[in-house]
Formats: C-alpha cells, sequence, structure tokens
C-alpha cells in the first residue's frame, strides 16, 4: 500500500504561508517572528495528519520536516513572484512613496540611505520593478521561509503525535 | 527520557552535530542582531553590510524604533520582544545539555509552550485594545518565556527529523 500523496498538504501549507504573506491585514501576523510561516508549516503537517488516520501510516518527522521546507521554498518562489508582478502592473514607484512619507512625518533620512532610495528609485523607473530589491527578497525569502516553515512543521510532528499517544 | 533507537556511535555523533549545528545557528543569528547597529556607526562598507543586515531582520520584526533596543545610538536588528525571543532562544540552546542528553528525541510537555504563548498573545491584545500598554519588560518577559522553551522542542524534533533522513538515505545506498 503506497503512503498517501504529499501534494495536497503542500498545496495547503503553501496557499497558507503565500495568502498570509501577501494579504494587507493578515500580513502583520509576520511580523511576530514569521508566525505566518510557522502556521503555514504546521497547516501542511496537519493536512497530512488527517490523510494518514485512516491507513496504517504513521506521521513521520522526516515527512513532516519535508512537507514544510518544501511549502517554505514554494511559497518563497510565489511570494516573490507576486511581489514582482504587483511591481511591474502597478506602474508606480514605490521609492518616491517611501520617500515622500519620511517627508511627511518630518524624518530626517541619512544621506546614504537617500542614495540608496534614489538608486532603488531610477531603477522603479527605468524597468518598472527594482532588479536589486527583487533578488534580495528572493534571497532572503529562499532562507526564511523554509526555516520557519520547517520550525512549524516539527513543532506540528511533536504535538500531533503527542495527541496520538495519549488517544492510544 | 526517550533515546535514538539503538544509541550507536553513529546516533550519538549525529545527535552532537545537531546540537552544535543549533547552537551556531542561533549564536549566528543573534551575533547579527547586534552587529547591525554596530556596523552602521563603523561607516563605510560596514554601513552596507549593515543596511543588508536590517533588510534582512525586516522580513522578521516590525524593528520599530520605538519599540527596540538601542546600541551606540542605533536600534538592534530587531525589536525588543524578538531580540529576547532569539536571545532566550540561544539561551535555552546552551542550557539544554543540562536537562536532556543530546539524543534525547521527546519533547517536554506542550503546556510548557502554550502558557508562554498565551501570555505572549494577552500582552498584545491587552496593548492593541489599550487596556494595558505593554511596556519594554513585559515584552521582554513574554518573549523570554517562548525563546527559552522553543529548543526543548525544536532540538529533539530536527534530531528525529535528520536520523529519519539519515536511516533513510542509508536503507537506499545500501539497496
Amino acid at each position: 500500500m503506497n503512503s498517501p500523496n504529499r501534494i495536497t498538504p503542500i498545496i495547503f501549507g503553501t496557499a497558507t504561508m503565500t495568502l498570509i504573506s501577501i494579504l494587507p491585514v493578515l500580513s502583520f501576523i509576520n511580523i511576530f517572528c514569521c508566525a505566518g510561516i510557522i502556521a503555514g508549516g504546521f497547516v501542511g503537517v496537519y493536512i497530512y495528519w488527517k490523510q494518514l488516520k485512516n491507513t496504517s501510516f504513521v506521521l513521520t518527522t522526516k515527512d513532516g520536516g519535508m512537507i514544510g521546507i518544501l511549502c517554505g521554498i514554494l511559497s518563497a518562489v510565489f511570494v516573490t513572484g507576486f511581489g514582482l508582478l504587483i511591481s511591474l502592473f502597478s506602474n508606480s514607484n514605490p521609492m518616491l512613496e517611501v520617500m515622500k512619507s519620511f517627508d511627511d512625518l518630518g524624518f530626517q533620512i541619512p544621506q546614504e540611505m537617500t542614495q540608496y532610495l534614489e538608486k532603488f528609485s531610477n531603477e522603479f523607473n527605468e524597468h518598472g520593478f527594482s532588479p536589486t530589491i527583487t533578488i534580495f527578497s528572493f534571497i532572503s525569502n529562499i532562507i526564511l521561509y523554509p526555516l520557519f516553515g520547517s520550525v512549524g512543521a516539527i513543532l506540528g510532528v511533536q504535538f500531533l503525535n503527542k495527541k496520538n499517544n495519549t488517544r492510544v | 527520557m526517550t533515546k535514538l533507537f539503538e544509541n550507536s556511535v553513529e546516533d550519538t555523533r549525529l545527535s552532537k552535530i545537531v546540537y552544535i549545528i543549533f547552537l551556531i545557528f542561533s549564536f549566528i543569528w543573534l551575533l547579527m542582531i547586534f552587529l547591525a547597529p554596530l556596523f552602521i556607526s563603523m561607516g563605510g562598507i560596514f554601513e552596507q553590510v549593515s543596511s543588508v543586515l536590517y533588510l534582512f531582520f525586516s522580513g522578521v520584526c516590525h524593528q520599530q524604533d520605538i519599540r527596540s533596543f538601542h546600541l551606540l545610538d542605533h536600534k538592534l536588528g530587531v525589536c525588543s520582544r524578538c531580540c529576547w525571543i532569539y536571545g532566550g532562544f540561544f539561551i535555552g540552546t546552551v542550557l539544554y545539555p543540562l536537562k536532556f542528553r543530546l539524543n534525547n528525541i521527546k519533547p517536554i510537555s506542550v503546556w510548557f509552550l502554550v502558557f508562554p504563548v498565551i501570555a505572549l498573545m494577552l500582552d498584545v491584545i491587552f496593548d492593541s485594545l489599550a487596556i494595558l500598554p505593554n511596556t519594554f519588560f513585559t515584552r521582554s518577559v513574554t518573549g523570554f518565556l517562548i525563546g527559552i522553551v522553543l529548543p526543548f522542542y525544536l532540538i529533539p524534533g530536527f534530531l528525529k527529523f535528520f536520523y529519519e533522513i539519515n536511516s533513510y538515505l542509508r536503507n537506499k545506498v545500501s539497496i
């Protein structure tokens, strides 16, 4: 007998991570040490655990961890891609908005930071998006998402297996 | 206390490696938080490294100036709560071998994590509803409590994860 496929849990986990990261109000959850990404890893493992319920298979940490890591990798790609698409189609320059909001709030921007903002702003004007920001956010996401995704998944396996043990 | 299935030399070696990775990783993560303000005050190329560090941590934390500890007049890489979560995590990792053997794969009771999570949520909710504004002290304590208990779940979990991966690969190779 083959073990249940892991595509459905990965889809659910990835969808949870991605939606929490891109939706305006929900994305605030991620400021608590990437709680949204941890939740995504947990959701993926929970769905897999549900699938295993009526089978003879047990939830292993290897499968759970892998689900969390895969959800993280996919979500990092989707979140970066979504950000890129928004920049390309919105035809706006977020750097100008950042500089304007700093001015409105009366913040004194250091000269070095102004140079960076201007550099990114020129990239937005030239290409419709900033390659530097996109590449950096992808590198950052591809580290953070699988890392916190696996943390959520491993925690999920620990809790769900404990729940199983207490039931027995 | 549950130990790895065979307690062979290889399992003991694996558990040591996993623990050392945890220790080094949590130390580097904590160090990066403190290096961000240190580098910005050094100027030059260090300042650019500092902006990369701040940008990296911006994905993890709100980095509000008013809610952050400062070093050399610059805020740390993350807010006070996150700073104590990661600080607590490092301390918890250091303390872990005092309580458990490195090859332990059984986590502590779930309640040890549930209570700090409830305390942190109450701290956030009361502050958001303006019932009881949180302070540096409450943010630090609630963050530290979560941080210090997390290694007691994650080290056994990741150890089991790597053990299973290792035996899976060993079986594949032997076939």
